[in-house]
């Protein structure tokens, strides 16, 4: 754990509540972005960000000093987001998959704006959905790890230890993840093949 | 452990950066003399880069200013609620309960077939003239009582009896039938009368008990078990025997009352 997280946390147990906020801060963006990317919605990726602060707002008091709080919060922000997943599966929603798309094409309209490129703009809004169909194609637990390691930036014994696997489980996952989205992804990755960076 | 194994098991570390200089080295020497290990990491490769051009729409600076007020608002509405009043039981409190609940019953249903009578009732009903003088409602009950007692003992013989151990001419079904019978025609004389008393219970208990015995009366043979088995199950299902022995109970409990509330002194002190 960061100095800083410690120095925020005796904080907070001594009743600071300025310091929570700064927790919040400090995490939000990440935990929003993890929520997002496995729940693959907005508003389900900003409820259960909330919710996991509530209940760090909650538990901090009895929170091992030990413990690592970025892990802590993943660990939560991952099984909240599992969970809506599956409540989500249960009820058959299919309205916020089409929001969904809307808002990201909406946002790469607006990213494109300043390239004035229609083309290039349409091309990438394909790519753009074709990869949220895919990620939504491999199980949870697969697209779970797969966006904890390639979205989140999180490194392969980090993301062992937050969904508390070994290394090996989570190398497995990721591989068959990479694997199923190859095979749906290959027909694209042909059509728009990488662009060689320029060095 | 095969070198191409072993190369294979650290394409992810090596794309994602987090190999050291001794695997990396390896890695490195490898790839450029195996086409093979080569060939499957750029496949791999190509997938991560591939979605690696996903871009994750960001909400609006708006959005992240208001979110600790949301979280705020949140957090008060939480702590304005009021705490649950019921709180979950654990499962063991509820096989606790319901054990203590069924000894309770054990004891009562007990106590009211075996215990010694009422000294007070025993006496009079010994008294000669005095059942004349007992209310008609009253003599309604003890013949309803004769009845079910009556009743009970044919759907004990016939529920007791098991026919994997038992002879089947054991139960002596012609004779069960007969009593059946017997019973059935005075069940619609009963009924009537108490239905006309108001003694609705009573009356849905002899009601319940024409249907077992009707069905008793339409065995065909001692040997048709299964249909003794499904008689069997109706008095099962219906919870005659329970229903049979409550009553007991509640007629017995109401003669203790009677036959106590006029002699019994009583046990509050007197008041000058």
């Amino acid at each position: 754990m960061t100095q800083n997280d410690q120095i925020l946390i005796d904080r907070i147990c001594s009743g600071d509540q300025a310091a929570f906020y700064d927790l919040v801060g400090r995490y939000k963006k990440k935990i929003y972005h993890l929520a997002y990317d496995i729940t693959g919605d907005h508003h389900e990726a900003e409820d259960i960000s909330q919710e996991v602060f509530m209940k760090a707002f909650r538990a901090l008091k009895t929170f091992r000093r030990d413990a690592k709080m970025s892990s802590w919060l993943h660990q939560i922000t991952v099984n909240a987001s599992i969970d809506s997943l599956r409540r989500k599966s249960v009820r058959h929603a299919k309205s916020t998959g089409e929001l969904d798309n809307v808002s990201i094409q909406e946002n790469l309209v607006a990213s494109s704006t300043h390239g004035f490129d229609p083309v290039q703009s349409t091309e990438s809004a394909q790519i753009q959905n074709r990869i949220s169909q895919a990620l939504k194609k491999i199980s949870p637990k697969e697209r779970t790890v797969f966006v904890m390691c390639h979205y989140n930036g999180l490194k392969l014994n980090e993301t062992a230890e937050i969904l508390n696997v070994t290394i090996g489980t989570v190398k497995s996952l990721l591989f068959r993840a990479i694997r199923k989205l190859r095979k749906e992804l290959s027909p694209f990755m042909n059509k728009y093949p990488m662009e060689i960076p320029h060095e | 452990m095969s070198e191409c194994k072993k190369c294979r098991s650290l394409f992810l570390e090596y794309f994602y950066g987090e190999l050291d200089s001794p695997k990396k080295k390896f890695f490195d020497d490898h790839i450029l003399v195996c086409k093979k290990c080569n060939s499957q990491f750029e496949e791999m490769e190509a997938v991560l880069q591939f979605t690696g051009k996903r871009v994750r729409p960001e909400p609006p600076e708006e959005f992240w200013d208001s979110y600790e007020k949301k979280l705020d608002r949140r957090i008060e509405i939480e702590n304005e609620k009021p705490e649950r009043r019921f709180k979950v039981i654990p499962k063991w409190a509820y096989q606790a309960a319901a054990a203590v609940a069924l000894i309770v019953i054990g004891v009562f249903i007990g106590r009211a077939l075996f215990s010694p009578p009422i000294p007070g009732v025993q006496h009079a009903s010994r008294q000669p003239g005095l059942a004349t003088q007992l209310q008609p409602e009253t003599i309604l009950v003890h013949r309803s009582q004769d009845y079910i007692e009556r009743t009970k003992l044919i759907l004990l013989a016939l529920v007791n009896f098991d026919p994997s151990i038992e002879d089947p001419y054991a139960l002596d079904l012609p004779y069960q039938k007969q009593i059946s019978r017997e019973l059935v025609e005075e069940a619609s004389f009963l009924k009537k009368e108490l239905a006309e008393s108001d003694q609705e219970r009573l009356e849905n208990l002899v009601t319940s008990l024409e249907i077992i015995l009707l069905q008793i009366a339409n065995l065909e043979s001692e040997n048709d078990l299964e249909a003794i088995e499904i008689v069997k199950e109706g008095i099962d299902r219906r919870g005659i025997l329970m229903e049979i022995n409550l009553t007991d109970l509640r007629l017995s409990m109401k003669k203790g009352e009677r036959s106590m509330s006029p002699e019994q002194p009583s046990r509050k002190p007197k008041t000058i």
